[in-house]
């Protein structure tokens, strides 16, 4: 039955155009890897800056942000970037504490109204206030994911119970001309 | 004086500073584990050459990639640069960007734009 599943999985990232999946902790040691990784498949991708970017601000979100913990207490999630003609499509997916649901919701959306120079005037205030020097970075780093996506951010959550809910983020780099 | 040596490797700068001569320059890309702790030393060679150093002082940012968070870093040796500034030191900063590298080009007009230091974009192939 496993090895069926198995299969099947193959065949969903195969017809997908799924080029990475990983879920695992994400240590910095993991996040190096998988972004050379990245950097040597998309090479010849005029976004790959923009891409590498956004995998490296959703590592570090996972890393931190995570509920779910290995034994070394490094942030588990999963990562995954996928190919349409147009765009890739880049996902990040880990549990949080549902408490946090509402912020996580209103930063978003407060990122999704506004166009690249808004955000830009947005990322320089952040840094200067340093208000997220105690929260290890979060919050520039969704900026800056907003920043390098060619789509409004996108991003659900699934509710696993009554105390964690599950966070999925989608950011769209366009393969450009 | 203190100087100030580090290796670039592959989610860190390479980093030099000479105090004697007021050169600091920093160079490749910067995504570490804890950014806060990799520029610590970087931060306390500046205050150290600040509060002993009569001399001009050039920084050369040649910077490939940095996260947000080395961002914040950077942000703090800019203000270090600044007050220095503000005590009649010569301070000169050239900030290197590959000329098709918008991204990091468009990083050093924003640190600029809000600094009040000789602020040099450079261009190269």
């Amino acid at each position: 039955m496993l090895l069926r599943q198995l299969f099947e999985n193959y065949h969903t990232l195969d017809n997908q155009k799924i080029l990475m999946f990983y879920k695992g902790a994400v240590s910095q040691e993991t996040m190096v890897d998988l972004g050379s990784f990245l950097r040597s498949s998309l090479c010849g991708s005029k976004k790959i800056r923009n891409i590498f970017s956004v995998f490296i601000e959703m590592s570090h979100n996972i890393r931190h942000h995570s509920l779910e913990r290995d034994q070394n207490q490094v942030g588990v999630g999963l990562f995954m970037i996928q190919q349409t003609p147009e765009f890739y499509t880049l996902s990040s997916g880990n549990p949080v504490p549902k408490e946090r649901v509402a912020e996580i919701r209103e930063k978003l959306e407060h990122l999704r109204s506004l166009d690249k120079e808004g955000l830009r005037k947005l990322y320089k205030e952040r840094r200067r206030s340093g208000e997220d020097r105690t929260t290890k970075g979060a919050g520039l780093g969704l900026i800056e994911m907003a920043k390098k996506s060619d789509h409004p951010l996108d991003f659900e959550f699934f509710d696993c119970d009554p105390q964690t809910t599950l966070f999925r983020l989608t950011v769209k780099v366009s393969k450009g001309e | 004086m203190p100087n100030l040596e580090l290796a670039k490797t592959i989610d860190t700068p390479a980093i030099h500073f000479d105090h004697e001569s007021g050169k600091l320059g920093i160079e490749g890309e910067s995504y570490p584990e804890n950014a806060m702790e990799f520029y610590r030393p970087v931060l306390e060679s500046l205050v150290t050459f600040a509060e002993n150093g009569e001399i001009p002082l050039q920084v050369d940012f040649k910077m490939l990639y940095f996260n947000s968070s080395s961002s914040k870093c950077l942000l703090d040796i800019f203000d270090i640069l600044e007050e220095y500034a503000a005590s009649d030191k010569d301070v000169t900063v050239n900030w290197y960007y590959q000329e098709d590298d918008e991204d990091i080009k468009e990083s050093g007009e924003d640190f600029a734009e809000d600094l009040n230091l000789t602020f040099n974009l450079i261009a190269y192939s």
